[in-house]
C-alpha cells in the first residue's frame, strides 16, 4: 500500500474509533455537545481526507452524515435511540467503504443496497425536520439553501508544495461543491527567473465560486493546509469588499487585475482608493485595520475564531506520527549499545581493580552509562501509550455482545491512563476481547435470573488495569454466576484433561478453564463456548511473558487477574551464578538478597524452607531444580523474588551483581522451556538465562507435588 | 558474496555451488565416520566455542552460544544420532545451519558430487537411523551419508523437555 493510503487508513480508522467511542457514550445517556461535536469533527475529518484522494463515495456518503449532525448540532434535529443505532451501523459501513477504497476494491451489492438504505434514513431525518426551525435556518446567515456568490482569494505560502497537498485538488473540491464562475492567475509576485526557486508557489489565484455553500464549508477545503495559504472569502455582494480585499492583499497591482479580469469595476473602488493603496504605506495600515473593523466586524471575529482554531492546531501539530519500526529498529540499536556498554564498563573495572581511586575513565564510563539509561528510557517511552484507547474499542463489542444474548451489562473501566508497550496492547487486545464475551456470555446471568437471586438486574463487568511490581496487572471482573468448581471437574475429567484420582486445589480446578478443549457452557453459542479460546488467550499472555490468574466465588462473580511486563525488549537485571552456568533474575521480582549461613542451612534439615523474621519462606535451590552441577564456591546465597503475593527464595552460588540487560530468544526449540524467559550476551561475550519468575515459582510447586 | 569475488572467477553466483551436474557438498568427520551437507544449507563454520547449558532439554541438545551476537542453539550430531558423544578436541568445529550450531569432530572438505554417484538411502543397514538420510554417496570409493536437516532437527522433537 502506498504510503499516502496507509495514513489515510490509519487517519480514518482513528476517527471512525472518536465516533463509535462518542456514540457509545450517547448510547450510555451521555448525548451533550461534546459528543456530537466529536462526531461531528470525526465525519468532516474523513471527508475532507476522502476528498483529497477522490475517493467519492466516501464523501457522497460523509457529506450526508455530516448534514444532519451539523442540524443535530444547531439543535435542529433530536437524537434519540434509533438515531444513534443508526449511526452506529453508518459508523461500520463507513469503514467498509474506506477499506474498500483503500483496497481499490468495489463493494458488493449487499453492501451497496445497505449504504443506500442507510443514506436513505439520514435524509428522512434531515428532511423530517421541524418546519419552523427551516425558517430559522433562512434566516440564519447560514443560507444553507439558496445559492450564493463568494469571492475566494488565495496566495500560498512558500512552503505549501511541501504539504503534499496539490492545487489542482482544491479545485476539484471547488467544482464538486459548485461552480467556479471565473478564475484568474495572479502572476506578478513571480521573481526574475534568476532568483525563481521551483519549488515554490509564487502564483496566486482570485476565484469567483457560485454554490450553495457557507463561507464555513468553503474555508474547510482549506482545513489541512490551513497554516499554509493565505486566504480571503468575502461575499461579493458585500458592499466595499473588493476594496477591503486590496487592502488586506496590499498588492499593488491587484485592483487592476481584479478589474481586468472582470471580478470588479472602476466604480466599486471610492476614488481616493487608488492613492491610497500606492502612496503612503503608512496610511494604508491604518485604513487596512480601520476598513477591516468597519466593513467586516462580523470576519474579525471570524478571524479570532481562526486564530484561535489555528492555535489549538499547532498544539495537535507537537505530537509526531512516527512508524513504530523506526522505534524498533532504534531500540535493537539500543540493545546493541547497552550489551557493548557493559563491555566497556567490565573492562574499565578489570582495569582498576587494583587501584583503590577510581579512574577518570571509569567516571566517564558510568556517566555514560547513565546517560544510555535516559535514552533508553526514552525511546522505551515512545512505545509506551495509553491502554485507554484499546479498552473503549471494547465497550462496543460488551453493549453488542449483551444485546444480542439479552443481557443487561454496565462494562466499566478504570486506569484507562496505564501505559503499556504499543505491541503488548496491540497483542493483548484480542485475548481480552475474548474473557470479555466469556464474561458476559458465560459470567453475567439473564436479568429475570438476576433479580430471581436478588442481584441488580444490570450486570457489571469492571476491566481495570494498573501498574504493580514493575508489571502491570489488567483485571476482569463480573458480578455473574462465578465459575462452577464441580462442573468445571466434571467436564475436565470427562475431557480427559485430569484424571478422576486426582486432588486439585480449588485455584487449580480454575484453572483448567484455560486448558485446551475444555468449555463448560451447555450450549455452544456464536459467541463464545466452543472451548477453544481460553487456551489460546492463556498462551497468547504467555507468549507476552506475562501470566494469568483466575479466582471465583460460586454466584457471586469472577475475577481474572492478567500480569505483563511494562515492556518485552529490555530488563534490568540481577547476574547469579549457580554451578556453571549465570542466570539474571528481573530486579523487579526481586525483594532482597541474604546469605544462607552454615547454621541456617543447619537448622533447614531436608526441609525446604527457612525462617525468615519470623515468616516461613519456602526455598528453592537452582542447582537441584535444573539439574546445574556443583559449584567451586561453598557459599550459599538466597534471591528472595516475589510474583504477586508468592514470596520464594532462590538459593544460587554467587550473586554477581546488578545487569542492565537485553532480552533475547534463546530460539524456537527451547518454547516449551519453563521458567527462562530467554537469553542474554553478556560483555564478555558468554550467554546468560533470563529466569522468568513466575513460571519457576510453578515449577517450584510442580516439582514440590511430584515429591 | 562481495563483487571482487565474482570478478576473479567470473562465474554467475549460482555456478559458484552448482558446476554442471554436480552439487557442491560438505563433508565432515563425526564419530569417526564422514558425512556431508548440501552446502547450501550451510550458513557458516566456527571453531567450538564455549556453550551455555540450558536445563532441562534433551541431553543432545547441549545449550545455546552466541555467534556474532546472535544466540545459536548447540546439538552434539553424535548424541542426536544416539552414537555416544563428541569428544571436544582442538580441531572440533560447529556447522551452523539456520539457527543452530552442530558440533562435529572435524570439518574435511567442500566437494561436489556428480548426479551418478548418488543413490537412494538404504532401508537399514546403516548405523544411524535412515529418516538422518536423504542420500547416499560414493565419496572416495565408499558410501557416505548425505544428512536430511529436516529430520535432524525436526523441531517438535528436539524441543521436547526431559521429564523432570
Amino acid at each position: 500500500m502506498e504510503e499516502e493510503l496507509e495514513i489515510f487508513l490509519e487517519d480514518c480508522d482513528d476517527q471512525l474509533q472518536f465516533m463509535e467511542n462518542a456514540l457509545v457514550e450517547m448510547q450510555n445517556g451521555i448525548i451533550d455537545e461534546e459528543a456530537i461535536g466529536a462526531i461531528f469533527r470525526a465525519v468532516h475529518t474523513i471527508k475532507g481526507s476522502a476528498g483529497m484522494f477522490g475517493f467519492d463515495d466516501i464523501v457522497a456518503f460523509t457529506h450526508t452524515g455530516e448534514n444532519l449532525f451539523d442540524l443535530i448540532r444547531q439543535g435542529k434535529v433530536e437524537v434519540n435511540k434509533e438515531m444513534i443505532d443508526l449511526f452506529l451501523r453508518c459508523k461500520d459501513y463507513a469503514e467498509k467503504l474506506v477499506q474498500a477504497a483503500v483496497n481499490s476494491e468495489e463493494l458488493d451489492e449487499e453492501q451497496k443496497r445497505i449504504g443506500e438504505e442507510l443514506t436513505n434514513k439520514l435524509i428522512a431525518y434531515i428532511e423530517g425536520k421541524p418546519q419552523e426551525s427551516a425558517v430559522e435556518v433562512l434566516k440564519d446567515e447560514t443560507l444553507d439553501e439558496s445559492e450564493q456568490k463568494w469571492h475566494i482569494s488565495l496566495r500560498f505560502h512558500q512552503e505549501f508544495f511541501t504539504t503534499g497537498m496539490s492545487i489542482n485538488s482544491i479545485f476539484n473540491f471547488f467544482n464538486k461543491m459548485g461552480k467556479v464562475l471565473l478564475k484568474h492567475p495572479i502572476t506578478y509576485n513571480i521573481p526574475p527567473l534568476e532568483e525563481l526557486n521551483p519549488i515554490h508557489p509564487y502564483i496566486g489565484f482570485e476565484i469567483l465560486f457560485s454554490g450553495k455553500t457557507t463561507k464555513e464549508e468553503l474555508e474547510d477545503v482549506f482545513e489541512f493546509v490551513a497554516d499554509d495559504v493565505d486566504l480571503i472569502i468575502f461575499d461579493v455582494s458585500e458592499k466595499g469588499a473588493y476594496e477591503s480585499l486590496v487592502v488586506q492583499r496590499g498588492e499593488a497591482l491587484l485592483q487592476k487585475e481584479l478589474i481586468a479580469a472582470s471580478f470588479a469595476s472602476q466604480e466599486m473602488f471610492s476614488e481616493t482608493f487608488l492613492k491610497d493603496v500606492s502612496s503612503e504605506e503608512s496610511e494604508a495600515e491604518e485604513k487596512k485595520e480601520l476598513k477591516k473593523e468597519i466593513i467586516a466586524p462580523q470576519e474579525s471575529l471570524e478571524k479570532q475564531e481562526e486564530a484561535k482554531k489555528s492555535e489549538s492546531k499547532k498544539k495537535s501539530s507537537t505530537t509526531l506520527r512516527v512508524d513504530s519500526h523506526k522505534i524498533d529498529l532504534l531500540i535493537n540499536y539500543m540493545s546493541e549499545i547497552v550489551i557493548t556498554n557493559s563491555k566497556i564498563l567490565s573492562l574499565v573495572e578489570r582495569e582498576n581493580e587494583e587501584s583503590e581511586e577510581s579512574s577518570e575513565l571509569e567516571e566517564a564510563a558510568y556517566s555514560m552509562k547513565e546517560l544510555l539509561e535516559y535514552v533508553r528510557d526514552g525511546i522505551m517511552d515512545m512505545r509506551m501509550i495509553q491502554v485507554g484507547d484499546s479498552f473503549n474499542k471494547f465497550r462496543r463489542i460488551v453493549i453488542d455482545t449483551a444485546k444480542k444474548i439479552g443481557k443487561d451489562v454496565e462494562f466499566v473501566i478504570s486506569g484507562g491512563e496505564t501505559e503499556l508497550d504499543k505491541s503488548v496492547v496491540e497483542r493483548i487486545s484480542d485475548p481480552l476481547i475474548h474473557m470479555l464475551r466469556n464474561s458476559i456470555d458465560h459470567g453475567i446471568e439473564l436479568p429475570e435470573e438476576r433479580v430471581a437471586k436478588g442481584k441488580r438486574a444490570k450486570g457489571r463487568v469492571d476491566l481495570r488495569a494498573y501498574p504493580d511490581a514493575g508489571s502491570i496487572v489488567i483485571e476482569i471482573e463480573d458480578d455473574g454466576g462465578g465459575l462452577d468448581k464441580e462442573r468445571i471437574l466434571a467436564k475436565a475429567i470427562e475431557n480427559g484433561v485430569v484424571k478422576p484420582s486426582d486432588k486439585l486445589s480449588d485455584e487449580e480446578i480454575y484453572k483448567l478453564i484455560f486448558a485446551a478443549g475444555l468449555s463448560t457452557a451447555d450450549k455452544v453459542s456464536d459467541i463464545s463456548g466452543r472451548g477453544v479460546g481460553m487456551d489460546v488467550v492463556k498462551r497468547n499472555i504467555e507468549d507476552l511473558r506475562g501470566s494469568v490468574d483466575i479466582t471465583s466465588t460460586y454466584g457471586v462473580g469472577s475475577k481474572i487477574t492478567i500480569r505483563l511486563p511494562l515492556t518485552l525488549a529490555i530488563i534490568d537485571g540481577f547476574l547469579v551464578q549457580v554451578g556453571l552456568t549465570k542466570y539474571i533474575i528481573p530486579l523487579e521480582n526481586i525483594k532482597e538478597c541474604i546469605e544462607l549461613t552454615k547454621e541456617e542451612e543447619a537448622q533447614m534439615g531436608t526441609n525446604e524452607f527457612i525462617n525468615l523474621r519470623g515468616e516461613m519462606l519456602p526455598l528453592l535451590n537452582i542447582r537441584d531444580v535444573l539439574h546445574e552441577e556443583e559449584s567451586i564456591s561453598n557459599r550459599k546465597n538466597i534471591v528472595i523474588v516475589y510474583f504477586g503475593n508468592k514470596y520464594v527464595g532462590l538459593i544460587v552460588d554467587e550473586l554477581l551483581g546488578e545487569y542492565q540487560t537485553v532480552i533475547k530468544s534463546l530460539g524456537e526449540v527451547f518454547v516449551n522451556l519453563p521458567g527462562i524467559s530467554g537469553g542474554s550476551i553478556l560483555g564478555s561475550g558468554e550467554i546468560a538465562l533470563i529466569f522468568d519468575v513466575p513460571r519457576l515459582i510453578e515449577l517450584k510447586n510442580r516439582v514440590g507435588s511430584v515429591k | 558474496m562481495s563483487e571482487g569475488t565474482l570478478e576473479e572467477f567470473d562465474v554467475g553466483e549460482e555456478d559458484l555451488f552448482v558446476i554442471g551436474d554436480a552439487q557442491q557438498y560438505l563433508f565432515f568427520k563425526a564419530g569417526g565416520d564422514i558425512y556431508a551437507f548440501d552446502v547450501t544449507h550451510v550458513n557458516e563454520m566456527i571453531e567450538y566455542q564455549k556453550v551455555t547449558r540450558v536445563p532441562m532439554m534433551q541431553s543432545y541438545i547441549k545449550g545455546v552460544t552466541n555467534v556474532r551476537g546472535s544466540i545459536v542453539t548447540v546439538i552434539d550430531l553424535l548424541e542426536r544420532f544416539e552414537l555416544g558423544s563428541t569428544q571436544i578436541g582442538a580441531k572440533t568445529s560447529m556447522i551452523i545451519i539456520k539457527n543452530i550450531a552442530l558440533i562435529i569432530d572435524e570439518v574435511h572438505d567442500v566437494n561436489s558430487i556428480v548426479d551418478e554417484d548418488i543413490k537412494e538411502s538404504l532401508e537399514f543397514g546403516f548405523k544411524i537411523e535412515q529418516r538422518f538420510i536423504r542420500h547416499m554417496a560414493k565419496y572416495h570409493d565408499s558410501y557416505i551419508a548425505i544428512l536430511n536437516c529436516e529430520e535432524i532437527f525436526k523441531l517438535d522433537e528436539i524441543a521436547k523437555l526431559k521429564e523432570l
